[in-house]
């Protein structure tokens, strides 16, 4: 064990313990309240744990940060930005690089969804204006879904849950490959009112 | 537990909050069995360290405060079944184990936290360095999801839950030089699962 490894693993104990938040004053006012007047025996459903209103502070969602993580292929032979209407309604958004976004938005707008695509590098200064809306996370589950396939990440957006006058904002953002080899990327989402990120490419 | 001692710890209970003596999470444990106010005394105790326990192995916040209430009103409804045969914390944590592991087991398409989206999207929070710290984090925490639930276990004992190596060791009925040992065996596995660039 040298003094670097030693330092290695401070760094990691840190980093560690970083992760920890700081304790939510109100949420454990929240669950105080329901400790003391118990609905009864909680029941966890097939869906997850019951959530009781416990999440109103949650006001975005967005995409696996863990998760986010997506290692793609390298194919060229299909575009960066894939954008397919499904049957239901539905849109789909496929990613398989950061590259192409105008094009997938343009085909966004040709469909009249109320969704932006945005490539998110570091350093990126959005554009002043954008307004976040604070919907509650089931607001998001709502109107996306989100599958790994064979061509990439897969985004399915239902146009009809978008709140009239908001606009939906995936932004998806380089990262490092994690392990696998390959590009990888982080993807976020929410609900927004104003223009888009200017650093899109 | 029988009736006997649960008598005796009511009554070391009653005696302790006669004398303002902090009582032991065992005589706290047994009077919540009868006593609201006795587990709310523990749900101040423990909160922090639970929280810290499971935001430790899960990032989304709506999902950290979904298994927390989880852990407390789980065990609000079953102390009645805790025996002491062990450690009070250890059989909370087992508690806050398992619903962690439920959590890990569920996909959930959409739990990245909202300073997570701001850190990218805000005008006030553009800057590199603020998306690069929360890389690591995200490195960090998909390198401890990938480690055996035993070891994330021991992790966020140790670093969630600010628990000594005694504490850890005690919940763990191992001894305590074996748990600060499995905690450097467990850093250093996680140091080889991080990209060179993130240490």
């Amino acid at each position: 064990m040298t003094r670097d490894d030693d330092t290695d693993l401070l760094t990691i104990e840190r980093a560690l313990e970083g992760l920890r938040r700081a304790p939510d004053e109100a949420f454990k006012a929240r669950l105080r309240t329901r400790l003391e007047h118990p609905p009864g025996t909680p029941r966890r459903t097939a869906r997850g744990t019951p959530r009781h209103g416990l999440i109103a502070g949650t006001v975005a969602l967005a995409i696996a940060t863990t998760a986010a993580a997506l290692v793609l292929g390298t194919s060229t032979s299909t575009p960066a930005f894939a954008v397919t209407e499904n049957p239901s309604g539905t849109v789909t958004v496929t990613i398989r690089e950061l590259v192409g976004v105008t094009g997938a938005n343009a085909q966004l707008a040709r469909l009249g969804v109320r969704a932006r695509v945005a490539s998110i590098q570091p350093g990126c200064t959005p554009a002043a204006g954008l307004i976040h809306v604070a919907p509650e996370a089931r607001v998001l589950l709502a109107i996306i879904t989100v599958e790994k396939n064979r061509d990439g990440v897969g985004l399915t957006i239902n146009p009809r849950a978008i709140p009239p006058g908001d606009t939906l904002l995936l932004t998806a953002r380089p990262i490092a490959p994690f392990k696998t080899p390959g590009p990888a990327f982080g993807l976020t989402a929410g609900l927004y009112r104003g223009a888009a990120p200017t650093c899109s490419t | 537990m029988n009736m006997n001692s649960a008598a005796a710890s009511a009554g070391r209970l009653a005696a302790a909050r006669a004398t303002d003596e902090i009582p032991a999470d065992f005589e706290l444990a047994v009077a919540a069995q009868s006593d609201p106010d006795a587990f709310l005394c523990l749900y101040e105790r423990y909160f922090g360290r639970i929280s810290g326990y499971v935001a430790l192995r899960i990032a989304d916040r709506a999902a950290c405060e979904d298994v927390t209430s989880h852990v407390f009103m789980t065990a609000l409804a079953k102390i009645s079944s805790f025996r002491g045969r062990g450690p009070f914390a250890a059989w909370l944590f087992r508690i806050a184990s398992n619903a962690v592991r439920d959590e890990q087991r569920r996909w959930r398409p959409a739990n990245l936290s909202q300073e997570a989206l701001e850190g990218i999207v805000a005008p006030q929070a553009s800057t590199e360095q603020l998306v690069l710290a929360r890389e690591l984090g995200s490195r960090l925490r998909a390198a401890v999801a990938e480690l055996p639930q035993d070891e994330q276990h021991l992790l966020a004992l140790r670093y969630g839950a600010e628990l000594g190596f005694q504490e850890v060791a005690t919940i763990l009925r191992i001894q305590p030089g074996a748990a600060r040992m499995r905690a450097h065996r467990t850093l250093t596995d996680l140091r080889r699962r991080l990209p060179d660039d993130t240490r």
